[in-house]
């Protein structure tokens, strides 16, 4: 091997390449977290990170697991097919300390608004869905007469 | 001709060359080497038994536009209350005599939705709920260039908050409009289908909430499911079919003029 030596640029070029891929693998080691691949192209554990966020609503059948008066009431009326918390509101803390937090009450319960939120009158409604004009009673809040949890007349 | 290259003919370095091809050719069929193959891309959608695909269902029929999935979703999910920050929102389509659609969704329908101008006009309107439509060829996983976004095993197409960069490239990518960026978080933002609740068996709080079953939820692979008996008793389409992102969101009485 001489001065003349026709294969010394392609070694150099060899052991650069080589020194290029190990300082690669070197670097992807330190880098990559250790659950990437685990399930595809992403990070494991970010799985685990989504499922794991905190929960606020509880769910019908937490409610009525207490509330088994209201949930029978509810059962028989036309709001049947609504969640307690439709209305409520997020329920899980009042669930886990019911004394301590007692807000699971509508947030604007009364108003005559919130009945309208579903129930005012929209030409975008459906046809089958029961809207109530302004002109009915006006002024006057719904669960004066209605009875929310069964629509039966309160009065 | 220098004396490197006269030591091979141009003909056998050719030769050589398709012998090599074959050779890494036969090497990918051995399922050693097929796995490492597969994570450079060609990554095969395969369900192993007993795994649940969740899905998702939307009757236009039965929404009333009360918003309450909107509501739900956002305390939910923390997600801010000013008005441009939304997972799921509810659109008001009003189409008018001669073909002209206008679509409004004031706060996602939260403040509700103000009287129809002209309504002699209007020829129909109806409300259609929008929320990630969960592909399973999505965009948005694509182009992620970090990795931060990925479909689960189970479906749900998810962020990783903690690897996103914020590049915002998913939410273009997005063609149904429901990734937002967080400018709390400083990453991409949308529905993750409540996955902290599904896999505790919990519906998602839009589901739970929603007072007409307009929603309906479930597994896929089940045929019990709510979801999978729904799509099976109902003519159902998705959201932009031709682009091919096989959406695991199913809309029943889907209007010809809703993207």
């Amino acid at each position: 091997m001489g001065r003349h030596d026709p294969t010394r640029h392609l070694k150099r070029a060899l052991v650069l390449l080589l020194l290029g891929v190990a300082g690669f693998m070197v670097f992807r080691r330190v880098m990559r977290p250790p659950s990437f691949g685990q399930f595809g192209l992403y990070r494991g554990t970010a799985v685990d990170d989504n499922a794991s966020q905190p929960l606020r609503y509880a769910g019908q059948a937490v409610c009525v697991s207490c509330h088994d008066d209201f949930g029978a009431e509810k059962k028989r009326g036309e709001h049947r097919t609504l969640s307690c918390e439709t209305c409520h509101g997020a329920a899980l803390e009042h669930a886990k300390s019911p004394i301590a937090v007692l807000s699971a009450r509508p947030k604007e319960e009364g108003v005559r608004a919130f009945c309208f939120h579903c129930h005012g009158s929209k030409a975008a409604r459906p046809k089958w869905f029961s809207q109530i004009g302004e002109d009915h009673f006006p002024g006057s809040a719904c669960i004066k007469c209605h009875n929310p949890h069964s629509l039966e007349w309160v009065r | 001709m220098n004396k490197i290259s006269a030591g091979m003919s141009r003909k056998a370095f050719l030769g050589a060359l398709g012998k090599l091809m074959l050779l890494l050719e036969g090497a990918m069929s051995i399922p050693l080497f097929r796995g490492k193959a597969r994570a450079f891309g060609a990554q095969k959608k395969t369900q192993e038994p007993g795994q649940r695909k969740f899905g998702f269902a939307v009757d236009i029929d039965k929404c009333i536009g009360c918003a309450r999935c909107v509501e739900a979703c956002k305390s939910e999910n923390g997600v801010s209350k000013e008005p441009f920050y939304f997972r799921t929102w509810v659109e008001r389509y009003s189409v008018r005599r001669g073909g002209k659609v206008d679509v409004d969704s004031p706060n996602g329908g939260l403040d509700g939705y103000p009287a129809q101008k002209n309504p002699k006009e209007v020829e129909r309107t109806f409300f259609v709920p929008k929320l990630c439509n969960h592909c399973q060829d999505s965009p948005c996983v694509q182009v992620c260039p970090v990795g931060a976004t990925f479909e689960t095993k189970d479906g749900v197409v998810l962020i990783d908050e903690d690897y996103c960069i914020g590049c915002r490239y998913c939410i273009q990518a997005c063609p149904y409009g429901t990734r937002f960026f967080n400018p709390e978080k400083g990453t991409a933002d949308k529905c993750t289908m409540c996955y902290h609740r599904i896999t505790k068996g919990l519906k998602p709080a839009c589901v739970e909430v929603c007072p007409t079953h307009a929603r309906v939820w479930g597994d896929l692979n089940n045929p019990k499911s709510e979801v999978s008996t729904f799509v099976r008793n109902h003519k159902v389409q998705h959201l932009k079919p031709h682009l091919g992102t096989n959406p695991k969101v199913f809309y029943n009485g889907l209007d010809e003029v809703v993207s």
